[in-house]
């Protein structure tokens, strides 16, 4: 094993060099294939496979993409020019993010890729702050949607489709309802905010719909999404029709909410935890106070930017004070009373 | 405010004045430490608040700092009464994020730990809520079984309270020999069990005065404070997980879903009852159809969902109890939002109150069966 090991760490050092160097020849063919497949092979590469085997898989995806770029590109350009213009500045586009995710190791080149990154997910719209460069090409790819469809593996989120309650939701709010998906069968719809209130009335009372529970509600804070920073997240039943229904909508921070209290009852102690947690205000809410932690408690600790490990001395100095005890009888009593 | 003037007592020559009262969060009666502030005309409730967090220690933000297998022990010590419910909960959900597809034997083993599960916590349920209302002896017939329940799980999974019985994918391992045997053993007894603690209750005076007509919920206002469990099913609504959207293995059992009729204390006591019965009638079927096989499916040991989100509820002894995933992709989940039935349902605890005695606040807290590890998270 210490034999490999030197080995692998051997062959970096060798093969560093030519990789630095093989970079701008490498950035021009990889991107259009990165399609859909790429982005996870990526990953694993990162991830699982020590560096020195890096620089051969990225020899190999070479390899195998002029052949199949080659067919594609080639009739473009006999055909017509026009044709192959577009084309490419799609996939210049990506080109910059690619570039600093294959040569993972030289670090400058690296750098000027991410600020472009969070550009690209702003216009994906949903998208999670872990994976960097790969999915918002993978979106831009799949034409503006969010990443999981194109990502490797089943497809766990569809675009719901001939289901005729969605369909008539859709027909009733036009625009308002942005997005209606479904995710392991279960079914979202993005609304405005404008239109949530407007939307959980027509949920609630329609004798077809009636969803007359508020099962949860929620918020997921995403701070890369600017101006979009929290999802609140509303999950209805219907115990007449027994069916779920997920709505989202999406709020920049400071922004609020409309309560949906007035509607279902049930929700009045998941908005104060939402408002708790996340400090997300709903507007109509009755009585919007803190809930689990105390009234004067610094921040919201399911925001991103709160630490797990924070401890508030200020807080605890100031609520939790040791006195001495004093065991005469009398003067607690005296004591209790000052207090009172 | 309609109902406060009511309450109100005519002209009269004495005057009188709202109350102030502090209940808990050190009182026996509020199982744990819930603080219930109360607004008293004599003795009659005109208005009441509770204030509940004393216990919260941030399981949500953990779970976002972990991966997916550390997060199981956690949903151990939410409703540390019914572990082993909580463990499926978040399991499944897991599974689902996953597309695991657990063999058949663990689907089987895990509704027996699931029933006997419920069976145990409804059992601390009765005696607490009984001594709660003046009967102490139910509360040591009650905890006679449920240690033989607590047996078994420390004979199968190492602990008793907070039994850490599942892992993503199935069990982490075969149950011992004698285990049929035991359970089996328990399932012989247990029905005349029932049957004396309804000897003690059912038809007891002191009982009836104290729980019938106290605390009625209207099915329609049940729903819209979005109660679950045997609170709902007590106004007569038939919204049981088990039959509605049956997970794990449930579909393949027979059993039925017990509902009131007025939606009292009452009946609250008459459906726990009931389903302690159906419970063991479950577990007798999962044993005698206990299928041959592994009990755990191959998952990977770097726990990766894809990118994508997924909620996923089970019939938890207190309601529904729910997990709502959000993964990112990586090795920990980018949100874990826990929907804990006791917390949920605790906000009728107002609304039935209203109205009532200061003693009626005791049995209506006991009525909800909360659990504070579950409420304050």
């Amino acid at each position: 094993m210490a034999d490999e090991s030197e080995d692998k760490v051997n062959k970096p050092t060798t093969e560093g060099p030519t990789t630095g160097a093989d970079v701008p020849e490498k950035a021009q063919p990889l991107p259009p294939e990165a399609g859909s497949t790429d982005p996870a092979a990526e990953i694993e590469a990162k991830t699982e496979l020590p560096a020195g085997e890096k620089p051969k898989t990225e020899a190999k995806a070479e390899e195998a993409l002029p052949g199949v770029e080659k067919p594609s590109k080639t009739p473009a350009i006999e055909g017509a020019s026009e044709k192959g213009e577009p084309a490419t500045p799609e996939k210049v586009a990506p080109t910059p993010p690619k570039e600093g995710a294959a040569s993972v190791k030289p670090a400058p080149p690296v750098k000027p890729a991410p600020p472009r990154t969070p550009a690209a997910e702003k216009s994906a719209g949903e998208k999670p702050a872990g994976e960097k460069p790969a999915p918002p090409k993978a979106a831009t790819a799949a034409g503006h949607k969010p990443a999981p469809p194109a990502k490797k593996g089943p497809t766990v989120t569809v675009e719901i489709t001939g289901d005729p309650l969605i369909d008539k939701i859709k027909q009733r709010f036009g625009e308002a309802v942005t997005e209606a998906v479904a995710t392991f069968g279960q079914q979202i719809i993005r609304v405005k905010k404008e239109s949530l209130i407007e939307l959980c009335l027509y949920l609630k009372d329609d004798d077809e719909t009636l969803f007359d529970m508020c099962t949860d509600l929620t918020a997921i804070h995403w701070p890369e999404r600017a101006g979009q920073e929290f999802d609140v997240v509303v999950m209805l039943y219907s115990v007449a029709n027994n069916r779920r229904l997920r709505i989202k909508v999406a709020l920049a921070d400071g922004e609020a909410c409309p309560s949906v209290t007035p509607i279902w009852e049930g929700a009045n102690w998941m908005e104060r935890e939402a408002y708790d947690m996340f400090g997300l205000r709903f507007e109509g809410h009755p009585d919007l106070r803190r809930i689990l932690l105390p009234p004067d408690w610094p921040g919201h600790p399911l925001r991103k930017e709160y630490p797990i490990e924070y401890r508030d001395n200020e807080w605890t100095d100031k609520h939790i004070e040791y006195r001495e005890v004093d065991y005469d009888t009398s003067l607690i009593d005296v004591k209790y009373a000052e207090r009172r | 405010m309609q109902e406060r003037e009511g309450l109100k007592p005519q002209e009269t020559l004495f005057d009188t004045e709202e109350m102030m009262l502090n209940m808990g969060p050190q009182h026996p009666s509020t199982h744990g430490v819930l603080r219930v502030l109360l607004k008293l005309d004599g003795e009659t409730v005109v208005d009441l608040d509770c204030d509940i967090g004393y216990l919260h220690r941030g399981v949500e933000k953990i779970a976002e700092h972990d991966t997916y297998a550390m997060i199981t022990p956690y949903w151990d010590r939410l409703d540390y009464v019914a572990a082993v419910s909580g463990d499926l909960c978040y399991v499944e959900g897991v599974e689902k994020l996953l597309q695991v597809e657990v063999p058949r034997r663990a689907e089987y083993l895990r509704v027996i730990l699931t029933e006997l599960q419920r069976i145990a916590s409804h059992l601390l349920w009765l005696g607490t809520h009984a001594i709660d209302i003046g009967a102490v002896t139910v509360l040591l017939y009650c905890f006679r079984e449920r240690e033989e329940i607590l047996k078994i799980f420390e004979d199968f999974i190492g602990a008793r309270l907070t039994a850490h019985a599942f892992r993503i994918g199935g069990l982490w391992w075969d149950v011992y020999p004698e285990f049929e045997k035991r359970v089996r053993d328990f399932l012989k007894i247990f029905p005349d069990r029932v049957d004396e603690y309804e000897t003690l209750l059912n038809t007891n005076r002191i009982w009836l005065s104290r729980t019938v007509g106290i605390g009625i919920l209207p099915a329609e206002e049940a729903i819209n404070m979005s109660l679950t469990g045997p609170v709902l099913r007590g106004s007569g609504v038939n919204y049981d997980l088990r039959k509605a959207q049956p997970y794990s293995a449930y579909s393949e059992f027979d059993f039925e879903v017990p509902l009131g009729e007025n939606g009292d204390t009452y009946d609250r006591y008459l459906i726990r009852m009931a389903e302690m019965r159906q419970s063991a009638f479950i577990v007798e079927q999962a044993l005698d159809g206990l299928p041959e096989g592994p009990v755990m499916a191959k998952v990977p040991k770097v726990i990766k969902p894809p990118v994508g989100e997924v909620y996923h509820a089970i019939e938890a002894p207190k309601g529904e109890l729910g997990v709502y995933l959000v993964s990112d992709g990586t090795g920990k989940p980018y949100r874990m939002r826990i929907r804990p039935p006791a917390y949920i349902n605790l906000q009728s605890l107002k609304r039935m109150s209203i109205g009532h005695l200061v003693a009626d606040v005791v049995a209506l807290i006991g009525t909800i069966d909360i659990v504070l590890g579950e409420v304050d998270r």
